[in-house]
């Protein structure tokens, strides 16, 4: 099947599966939202108002206000700015490093490939949450080392991707030839494995980019991530918490949009994944 | 190959895990910017202590030389000393920790009991409302923030309803139970106070339940794909083609091919529940490990937090050691058996 | 009567691309007792026609528009599916053809034959189990007793698909449907298997519906053949008859591009053309592309199948030199 009408099929297949068209639906609104937070947001997300402590949910503050009158709304549209920023940027981190890795690993194998595995086994020995935990708790806590933290997390399950299809690919009779006629290992890379593995990166990344909000989101609840008074969703849910009971809207909306983010970008992975599994095709 | 030399091989395996996940450790608590005495003392020392403790602590020694005590004083199980309770480490964490696997086990009993014939349900309804409702689920489970169902839980069934209590693990006006595990429904039942069991396990419904939330989810999911799978095989067609009745297909023929991958997951699972806890005792005020790492970081208390992560560590490397025997022992294949 | 009779069988796929037609009338009738192969290349819809007899196509994903299946009289189309599984191995088994993926790899040979015994019979399960075991006797695998207690991976292909023989035939059925039992096999274990289908079939008095694509395992082990083509049966008969003087243009070439007819420096023949795709066949007779023999008509008319003495054609050619279009009681068997 050609380029044009394998895309056409993959639409095909997307279209009719209801709950992954809903999750990029929900991905194109939030992200919507994260671009045009500073035009559609009622009110500065940092402005005190003192008249207008912890109301309730109204006309003028549909999400009602925090303990020092800020508009909740307002600040969870600009916290999906953040949000969204956050997870991008750390998938993006763990892939381009996995890549990396990954295809060194796979495709120089020997001892090379070895040592590089069991440094990731090492990593992946430690539950994901902990070890984000530790390592962002150690570099000092700030926004951009839960990224970092969490990106590090995240990078053997991308090593393993890409050195599995490296493996694979190597051994194939093109890429002999290839280096047959002393092509560089570099230019092999690039042009045989990295297109073969694009698809499996692609997929499990845009699962994880709600997984890795997820993350972001619960470090920044811990302290260890965004600190207050930054608007972000997770330190927002934090600050909120000894209000529940009497204030609900100021911890519940905010981890509302949490929910609502990550929902959309793991329905519409799952949904991509499953298009995209070979097994699937005709 | 026998089952004895597959042990073996995972268990040197498993010791060349243990050592790097201390590597890690030790290589994380170096990168702590500023000094590491003030960092293991605290912001209040004098430069006279700090000296002291540099010195003592041999910190001014070659790193692999500090790796090398650090080593010992792991394999002596010695953690350190927290600088928030001024406890060995080790003893903190023996304290809380029952509190925190009687949530765990009990998270983990709730998800394998929903969870798994959620799956099976899911698999053999496949393309029916049931198995559309339960896939979302799945979904949803993953993608639910622990901390903001835990506080959504805790308004709507303690908040407004009332219907559980909102923290702690037992009444503290209850008749105390004596402690001899710390596992709170054994203890009780032990000194024979049912009031107090029955009062344990009321206090651990909504835990154990948020706790368990996503791993429901995740645990159906994978059922249902192995199961989607097994029945996809030839042998299943075999078995159908010669009168198996369906019931009989599902459950003895089907079912048991796709319990073995389903196992790795719930003991990968583990890990993700040592990671749920911290949240969910953190927002129920439940006096285990997860509370005391999260009172750990407001204060820096490094010890303690690297205590806490070599520990767990640990504990799930072992864990999933025990995944695999299992693994190998569910298959007749791997066992190749003569 | 025939023991089974397909009747201008139709079955189609409803895929992204269009509706594929995978049979296009099949016109098929055994009779009990008989061994009747059923050959045709890849693709041409020889195991969609089995497996549509036991109804072990995926559900929901291909339709019957047209046709029916009758077993024994009764309307296999029309049953339930608990009614479809009280005949499954009872009075219609099946052996399939990858023996290495198609037993349990968890549970043990003798207790999968047991199985299929107690699911039928009333016996207990030490009785099921002793029956196995004989059964696997009876096809000659050696040490049945240590064999029953054996796991699938650890017989050979050849002992697998015995072990498969043998809960095929534990509850005595009418009809053994074999899909390709030896084309995973090694040559040599291939003869032997096969002489051991056709013995213990014919000890017992079950008819064979045997498919496959090699013409010469036909010709050493059954009575009668079916050619299929393209989704739709083009030629039966005494396989004697078949093999040596073929009616169908179809067959006729098919038996002339067979390589042991040729010497060592000749080349080789073929069929000219390729199958045809069954998403948008051909109008008319579905071989008439690649036909020597083509007339005008073949483009546009679909010829049925024509019957003469003991035979059946499904070609325009043969119009004039039978009796007509095959009724369904009487398909190739004797009137």
């Amino acid at each position: 099947m050609r380029r044009k009408e394998q895309l056409g099929y993959i639409w095909y297949l997307v279209r009719r599966n209801p709950l992954t068209l809903a999750g990029l639906l929900i991905v194109l609104v939030v992200a919507a939202i994260a671009l045009l937070a500073p035009m559609i947001s009622p009110y500065d997300p940092d402005m005190i108002d003192w008249t207008a402590r912890l109301e309730g949910p109204s006309r003028s503050h549909p999400f009602g206000t925090d303990e020092v009158g800020r508009d909740i709304m307002s600040r969870v549209f600009w916290g999906a700015r953040l949000s969204v920023g956050v997870g991008l940027m750390i998938v993006g981190i763990a892939v381009s490093a996995g890549v990396l890795i990954g295809s060194v690993a796979g495709f120089s194998g020997g001892i090379g490939d070895v040592v590089i595995m069991r440094l990731m086994d090492m990593v992946l020995a430690f539950p994901s949450l902990v070890l984000a935990m530790a390592l962002s708790a150690a570099l000092g806590p700030n926004l951009r080392n839960a990224m970092l933290a969490i990106a590090f997390v995240r990078v053997p399950v991308y090593v393993r991707l890409v050195r599995g299809q490296a493996l694979a690919v190597r051994e194939r009779e093109y890429v002999r030839a290839a280096r047959t006629f002393g092509a560089k290992a570099a230019w092999i890379v690039r042009r045989h494995i990295l297109p073969n593995t694009m698809t499996p990166v692609m997929v499990q990344a845009t699962l994880d980019i709600g997984g890795a909000i997820l993350t972001a989101a619960a470090l920044s609840f811990l302290g260890l991530g965004a600190q207050q008074p930054t608007a972000e969703w997770g330190a927002m849910v934090s600050a909120g918490r000894r209000f529940i009971l009497d204030q609900w809207w100021y911890a519940s909306f905010p981890g509302a949009a949490i929910f609502v983010t990550a929902i959309g970008f793991n329905l519409f992975g799952d949904g991509l994944r499953d298009v995209l599994d070979p097994r699937q095709r005709r | 190959m026998s089952i004895g030399n597959l042990v073996i091989r995972r268990l040197s395996l498993l010791v060349l895990v243990l050592f790097g996940v201390t590597l890690i450790t030790f290589a994380v608590s170096h990168l702590v910017p500023g000094d590491p005495a003030r960092m293991l003392v605290g912001q209040r020392a004098s430069e006279e202590t700090l000296a002291k403790i540099r010195e003592s602590l041999g910190l001014d020694l070659p790193l692999h030389i500090q790796y090398g005590r650090y080593m010992s004083g792991l394999l002596r199980l010695d953690l350190g000393t927290s600088i928030r309770t001024q406890r060995p480490v080790a003893e903190d964490l023996l304290t809380f920790f029952p509190a925190t696997l009687e949530l765990a086990l009990c998270s983990i009993v709730l998800a394998v009991a929903v969870g798994i014939p959620l799956g099976v349900w899911s698999a053999v309804r496949k393309d029916t409302a049931v198995d559309h409702i339960s896939r979302t689920y799945s979904v949803l489970g993953v993608s639910t923030p622990l901390f903001w169902l835990g506080l959504m839980a805790l308004l709507v069934f303690y908040g407004k309803l009332g219907w559980l209590p909102g923290s702690g693990r037992i009444n503290p006006f209850l008749a105390a139970v004596p402690r001899v595990t710390g596992f709170l429904l054994i203890d009780s039942l032990l000194s024979g106070n049912f009031a107090a069991f029955g009062d344990a396990l009321y206090h651990l419904i909504l835990p154990a339940f948020c706790l368990s939330f996503v791993h429901i989810g995740q645990f159906s999911r994978q059922v249902r794909s192995s199961m989607i799978e097994v029945l996809g095989q030839d042998y299943i067609r075999t078995a159908r083609a010669n009168g198996i009745r369906r019931r009989s297909l599902i459950y003895r023929h089907a079912l048991r091919n796709a319990l073995i991958p389903t196992v790795t997951v719930v003991g990968l699972s583990i890990g993700d529940l040592l990671g749920g806890a911290i949240m969910t005792e953190t927002i129920f005020a439940w006096p285990g490990m997860g509370s005391y790492v999260v009172d750990s970081i407001g204060f820096l208390d490094f010890p303690a937090i690297m205590g806490f992560t070599v520990f767990v560590a640990t504990g799930y490397v072992l864990i999933n050691l025990l995944v695999d025997i299992a693994y190998l022992l569910l298959d007749p294949q791997i066992r190749g058996v003569g | 009567m025939a023991l089974l009779e397909l009747t201008d069988l139709h079955l189609e796929f409803p895929t992204y691309w269009g509706v594929v037609e995978a049979l296009s009338g099949v016109q098929l009738a055994l009779h009990r007792g008989e061994m009747l192969g059923l050959v045709g290349e890849s693709g041409c819809g020889k195991s969609v026609t089995a497996m549509s007899v036991l109804r072990l196509l995926p559900e929901g994903h291909y339709r019957v528009p047209r046709g029916g299946i009758s077993f024994d009289g009764r309307d296999l189309l029309a049953l339930d599916e608990q009614g479809m599984q009280q005949i499954r191995g009872r009075r219609i088994a099946m052996i399939f053809q990858e023996p290495m993926t198609s037993l349990n790899p968890t549970i043990r040979v003798g207790r999968q034959i047991a199985e299929v015994i107690e699911s039928h019979q009333r016996l207990g399960a030490a009785a099921a189990r002793s029956r196995a075991v004989s059964l696997l006797q009876e096809m000659r695998i050696p040490d049945p007793e240590r064999a029953a207690e054996r796991y699938p991976f650890e017989l050979s292909g050849g002992m697998r698909q015995r072990a498969m023989i043998a809960m095929a035939l534990s509850c005595e059925p009418d009809l053994l449907i074999a899909d390709e039992p030896t084309t995973a096999l090694d040559v040599t274990v291939q003869a032997q298997v096969l002489s051991l289908l056709r013995q213990k079939c014919r000890e017992r008095g079950t008819a064979v519906l045997l498919i496959t694509h090699d013409l010469g395992v036909v010709a050493g082990t059954c009575e009668r053949v079916a050619v299929m083509y393209a989704g739709t049966v083009v030629e039966t008969g005494p396989v004697t008859e078949v093999l040596q003087q073929p009616r169908h243009p179809y067959t006729r070439a098919l038996l002339e591009t067979i390589p042991e007819r040729f010497g060592r420096d000749q080349r080789l023949e073929v069929i000219p053309g390729s199958v045809p795709n069954l998403l948008h066949p051909p109008p008319g007779c579905r071989f008439h592309p690649r036909c020597r023999q083509v007339m005008d008509r073949c483009r546009s008319q679909r010829p049925p199948s024509f019957a003469g003495a003991a035979y059946t054609v499904a070609c325009w050619a043969w119009e004039d030199l039978t009796s007509g279009p095959a009724e369904p009681a009487s398909g190739g068997g004797q009137p």
